[in-house]
């Protein structure tokens, strides 16, 4: 029964029926987020139009790469409060997005960025430890891939690379490590952080 | 060959179980095997009980998680004692106002399970108003949103994402016996001590460093604060809030990391407990 | 996690720093934790032997050159006390391996009530570990120190301060007890390992 006086819902199948056929039916309707978008950068002060069509460039690419827009929307709103410029804004998607693609976290951006935010750093300083995230989270999936050769189980692939790219950001390089690990095992090698997340299911390669 | 000679051969069968072997003593080598049936056989029962126990499964023998703690607590103090505060100098706290105590912080894990290591102790100044450090500013909307990422497709193993935190325990109690996407939530238990302050609070990749934080409560026990924490496997970069605008490290943790930003980070590890 | 190498960090404990003797408690607990509960199988003493190994190294830490490794270091405190707690609980006789009731190794007459004991000694494969766990002390140290805390031949030899071929020796007769031990001493073993 529905109670006098309330409108009667829309049964939900109807409703994401209707929606849906609305992006469908009009080409147009994927920019009704970047607009959005567009709005955010105004408010903040970004309003040459060449300046919003790049952001909406990497914001649709970030979008089309996998990043959900419910987590990409309000971190683009938080970097643009914090005052990075345009090519920032874009450099910091671009980063996310290369993660994504590479199936790295890149909420680890997401963080490391609003870390920086709460820290006040500079928006120079921040976009340079979002690549520094990029670079080092890079790094460890070759070393990932190199231990999968090597006949280790990457039973968390996502926190392993995580920790790997602390250990790269330290200053190891990621065929040191691989090497390290190859010689003496994870824990031998002193990389205690990983068991866990990566281990061999035979103890030792026989040779 | 007699036994004499046969001894000569031990440390030669040894390494060659093991494919240490140089090209020409395992032909010397093999050479003996097929004329020496005691050899042989000696061969084939290392080369067994070799494969015995490497295929032992793994013991997942941990120490208790006070044992960490309790080792800590028993170090003599006296001529190894240094100031907990050598890299705080950035802060510009006085040394000399500055005290410490050293508190143990435990990681407690539900539903029973073989514990995992002993989570840091924290510790922290209590004058903390003699900083000279200017206040962050909050940010409006910088909490991520409460559900975690879906994991990217080309990753092996789905896992939700470190970042955020179900605060509502979605996932089981047990510990699931392989990589998963379903993943134990850990309930870490943090403690400060702070005579000082008039509000503590953590903050951390756990919860999109929020400018807020999550507030300790006071323990009961005098200068000290505490909260739960319930987090993932993982690794957390976090930071304490003394005061509502002063982020430091937990300086007691033995993992830090540079932050990037000229401050420190310390780092939380949740592991995965030992299968049930 | 800490990302100072193990030296840098013995460095600094040598200069009294406690943060860094943290770090390398947390980054060697677990394993020698491990090493100690393979050579004697009781979680008690392994408790006490795992703290002492680490107080001693905070005490003695003047004595670590920093040009070795801080590993292999920390397992000869480990080794030489577990080496001590057997003689005194042996009261200086030595093992015959000949002598090893193979009913030691029934995980039936293990009648503790500790639930880590329980639930580690009642998995499969239990029978070997403790079969590990009563061979000669320099047999057992080397297998524990290869097999279970995967120490190389060179680390191995470092701990034992035997040369590397005796390491290698060392391994192979003790595998070869093991054997004898495993497959003909005790040919009731298969039932109850169940």
């Amino acid at each position: 029964m529905i109670p006098e006086g309330r409108p009667r819902p829309i049964p939900g199948r109807l409703l994401a029926l209707v929606i849906l056929s609305g992006f469908l039916l009009f080409p147009g309707a994927p920019a009704f987020a970047e607009r959005s978008v567009d709005d955010l950068c105004r408010m903040r002060g970004i309003e040459k139009e060449n300046d919003l069509a790049r952001i909406r460039k990497a914001y649709s690419a970030a979008i089309a790469a996998g990043i959900p827009e419910v987590q990409l929307q309000p971190f683009v709103e938080d970097i643009l409060l914090h005052k990075l410029d345009c090519s920032q804004v874009v450099r910091v998607l671009e980063v996310s997005t290369e993660l994504r693609r590479k199936g790295l976290p890149y909420f680890v951006v997401f963080s490391k960025v609003r870390e920086g935010m709460v820290k006040e750093a500079s928006p120079a300083l921040v976009v340079e430890a979002a690549e520094a995230k990029l670079n080092s989270l890079s790094a460890s999936r070759d070393v990932l891939e190199s231990l999968k050769t090597m006949g280790y189980r990457v039973r968390d692939f996502q926190n392993a690379a995580l920790v790997l790219s602390s250990y790269i950001e330290k200053g190891y390089t990621g065929p040191d490590i691989v090497t390290r690990i190859g010689t003496k095992g994870i824990q031998g090698a002193g990389f205690t952080a990983l068991s866990g997340m990566v281990d061999k299911p035979v103890r030792r390669k026989e040779r | 060959m007699d036994t004499h000679d046969c001894r000569k051969f031990e440390e030669l069968i040894a390494r060659y179980v093991h494919g240490e072997i140089l090209r020409h003593e395992r032909e010397v080598l093999e050479r003996h095997l097929a004329e020496c049936p005691g050899c042989t056989v000696l061969y084939g029962e290392v080369v067994e009980t070799d494969r015995l126990i490497r295929s032992l499964p793994p013991a997942d023998v941990l120490p208790p998680p006070w044992l960490h703690a309790r080792i800590m607590a028993n170090l003599p103090e006296g001529a190894h004692r240094l100031s907990w505060f050598a890299g705080w100098g950035r802060w510009g706290w006085s040394m000399a106002a500055t005290s410490v105590g050293a508190i143990l912080a435990v990681l407690l894990m539900r539903g029973g399970q073989t514990p995992s290591p002993v989570r840091t102790a924290a510790v922290s100044p209590s004058s903390v108003s003699s900083a000279a450090h200017e206040a962050p500013r909050a940010l409006p909307g910088s909490v991520l949103p409460a559900v975690p990422p879906p994991a990217p497709a080309p990753a092996p193993v789905a896992v939700p994402a470190p970042v955020t935190v179900a605060r509502n325990a979605d996932v089981p109690d047990a510990a699931p016996a392989v990589a998963s996407a379903v993943k134990v939530i850990h309930e870490i238990k943090i403690y400060l001590y702070a005579p000082a302050a008039q509000r503590v609070a953590v903050t951390g990749d756990f919860n999109g460093w929020d400018a807020k934080g999550v507030e300790l409560k006071p323990s009961g026990k005098p200068g000290m604060w505490e909260t739960d924490l319930e987090l993932k496997p993982g690794a957390y970069a976090y930071n304490f809030i003394v005061d509502g605008d002063v982020l430091v490290p937990d300086p007691d943790s033995p993992n830090q990391m540079p932050d990037g930003f000229g401050g420190t980070d310390s780092i939380l590890l949740v592991k995965e407990g030992a299968p049930a | 996690m800490s990302f100072d190498d193990d030296s840098e960090l013995a460095r600094k404990v040598q200069q009294g720093d406690r943060d860094a003797f943290e770090t390398l408690l947390s980054r060697y607990e677990r394993l020698i934790f491990a090493f100690v509960f393979h050579f004697f199988h009781d979680p008690t003493l392994c408790q006490d032997l795992t703290q002492e190994t680490f107080l001693r190294a905070w005490r003695f830490i003047g004595s670590f050159r920093l040009e070795d490794k801080f590993s292999t270091w920390l397992y000869s405190i480990s080794k030489n006390l577990c080496i001590d707690e057997l003689r005194r609980l042996q009261k200086g006789s030595t093992v015959d391996i000949e002598s090893i009731d193979p009913e030691l190794f029934s995980t039936d007459s293990d009648g503790s009530g500790d639930p880590m004991r329980s639930a580690v000694l009642a998995q499969e494969g239990d029978v070997l570990r403790r079969m590990i766990a009563h061979l000669p002390e320099k047999y057992r140290t080397c297998i524990i120190l290869f097999y279970f805390n995967e120490l190389s031949y060179e680390e191995i030899s470092e701990v034992m301060k035997v040369s590397l071929t005796n390491t290698k020796i060392l391994l192979f007769r003790g595998k070869k007890m093991l054997f004898d031990l495993y497959h003909k001493k005790s040919p009731g073993l298969g039932v109850t390992r169940g």
